[in-house]
C-alpha cells in the first residue's frame, strides 16, 4: 500500500514538473528578451554611426575625385594654350608645320581630357557601388536584427503562457506541499493501523 | 600596391608639380589622375565586395519562426481557457451534488 502511494506521488510530481515550465526558465527567457533589446538598440546606434561615417567618407572621396578631374582638365587646357603660344611664336617653322603641331597638341589635350573623364566616371561608379552595397547590407542586417528580436519575443511569449496543466493545478488548488502532507498523513495512518490489521489477521 | 603606397606616390608627384612648368604639370597631373583612380579602386574594394550571409529567404524564415510561436501561444491559451472552463463547470456540478 505504502509503495503504491509513493508511486502515485512520484508519478504526479514527474507529470506536473515535466509538463509545466519552471519559474527559473521563464525568468531567464524574460531576461533574454530584455538583454536582446538592449543589445539591439546599442548595435543599432553603433551601426548608424559607422554607416553615416562611411557615407561621409565616401562623399568626401567623391568630392576629391571631382576636384582631381577639374584640376586635370584645367591643367590640360593651360598646357595646350602654352603649347599653342610656343608653336605660333616660333619663326623657324612654316605655317603648315605649325598647323600640324597645333593639331597634335589639340589631339593630345583631347585624348588626355577623355582619359580624365573616363577615370572620373570609373571613380564615381566605384564610390556609388560601395555606397549602394553598404546601404543594401546595412538595411538587410537591420531588418534581420528586428525580425530576430521579434522571434525571441514570440518564443518568450510562448514560454510565459500558462500551460494547461498549470491551469489544472491552479483551478484545483493543487499544491505539492499539500499533496506531500496529505500523503505523509496517509502513510502514518497506515502505519498506525498496521498492528491492528496484523492482530486481526494472525 | 597599398592605399598608403599610392597616396605616398601622389604626394611625391604633387611635390614635383610645384617646381614644374604648366606643360610638365599637366603631364604629372595625368599620372596623379590615374593614381587617384587606383586609390579609389583599392579604398572601396572592401565595401564593394562586402557580402553578408543573410538574404530575403532568411528574413522570411525568421517571420515564419515568429508566426509559429505566436500560433503556438494562441493554441496553448485556447487549451488553457478550455480546461479552465471545464474545471469550472465540473466544480459547479460537484457543488450541486454535495
Amino acid at each position: 500500500m505504502n509503495k503504491i502511494i509513493k508511486g502515485l506521488l512520484l508519478c504526479l510530481v514527474i507529470s506536473l514538473s515535466s509538463c509545466g515550465i519552471s519559474n527559473e526558465l521563464r525568468g531567464s527567457s524574460q531576461k533574454l528578451v530584455e538583454l536582446n533589446s538592449q543589445i539591439d538598440s546599442s548595435q543599432f546606434e553603433f551601426h548608424k554611426t559607422v554607416i553615416s561615417s562611411l557615407e561621409a567618407f565616401l562623399a568626401a572621396e567623391k568630392k576629391k575625385s571631382e576636384n582631381t578631374y577639374k584640376k586635370t582638365v584645367s591643367l590640360q587646357e593651360d598646357a595646350f594654350r602654352l603649347k599653342v603660344q610656343r608653336i605660333f611664336k616660333s619663326e623657324k617653322e612654316s605655317m603648315d608645320e605649325k598647323m600640324v603641331k597645333f593639331l597634335n597638341a589639340q589631339g593630345d589635350r583631347d585624348k588626355n581630357i577623355d582619359k580624365a573623364s573616363s577615370n572620373r566616371i570609373l571613380r564615381t561608379s566605384l564610390i556609388e557601388q560601395a555606397l549602394s552595397n553598404l546601404n543594401e547590407s546595412s538595411d538587410l542586417l537591420i531588418k534581420a536584427e528586428m525580425k530576430q528580436g521579434e522571434s525571441i519575443r514570440a518564443i518568450n511569449a510562448y514560454l510565459q503562457e500558462k500551460r494547461p496543466l498549470e491551469e489544472v493545478q491552479d483551478q484545483l488548488n493543487l499544491n505539492f506541499e499539500f499533496v506531500k502532507d496529505y500523503m505523509g498523513q496517509a502513510n502514518s495512518l497506515i502505519a498506525k493501523t498496521k498492528p491492528i490489521i496484523n492482530i486481526l489477521n494472525p | 600596391m597599398t592605399v598608403v603606397e599610392i597616396q605616398t606616390k601622389i604626394d611625391q608627384f604633387e611635390k614635383l608639380m610645384t617646381k614644374a612648368d604648366v606643360i610638365e604639370k599637366a603631364d604629372l597631373q595625368m599620372i596623379v589622375d590615374d593614381l587617384e583612380t587606383e586609390r579609389i579602386k583599392l579604398l572601396t574594394a572592401g565595401l564593394r565586395e562586402l557580402s553578408i550571409n543573410i538574404d530575403t529567404n532568411d528574413l522570411q524564415e525568421l517571420d515564419n519562426i515568429a508566426d509559429s510561436f505566436k500560433q503556438g501561444t494562441l493554441e496553448i491559451k485556447n487549451q488553457t481557457e478550455l480546461i479552465g472552463q471545464a474545471i469550472s463547470i465540473g466544480k459547479n456540478l460537484v457543488s450541486k451534488f454535495t
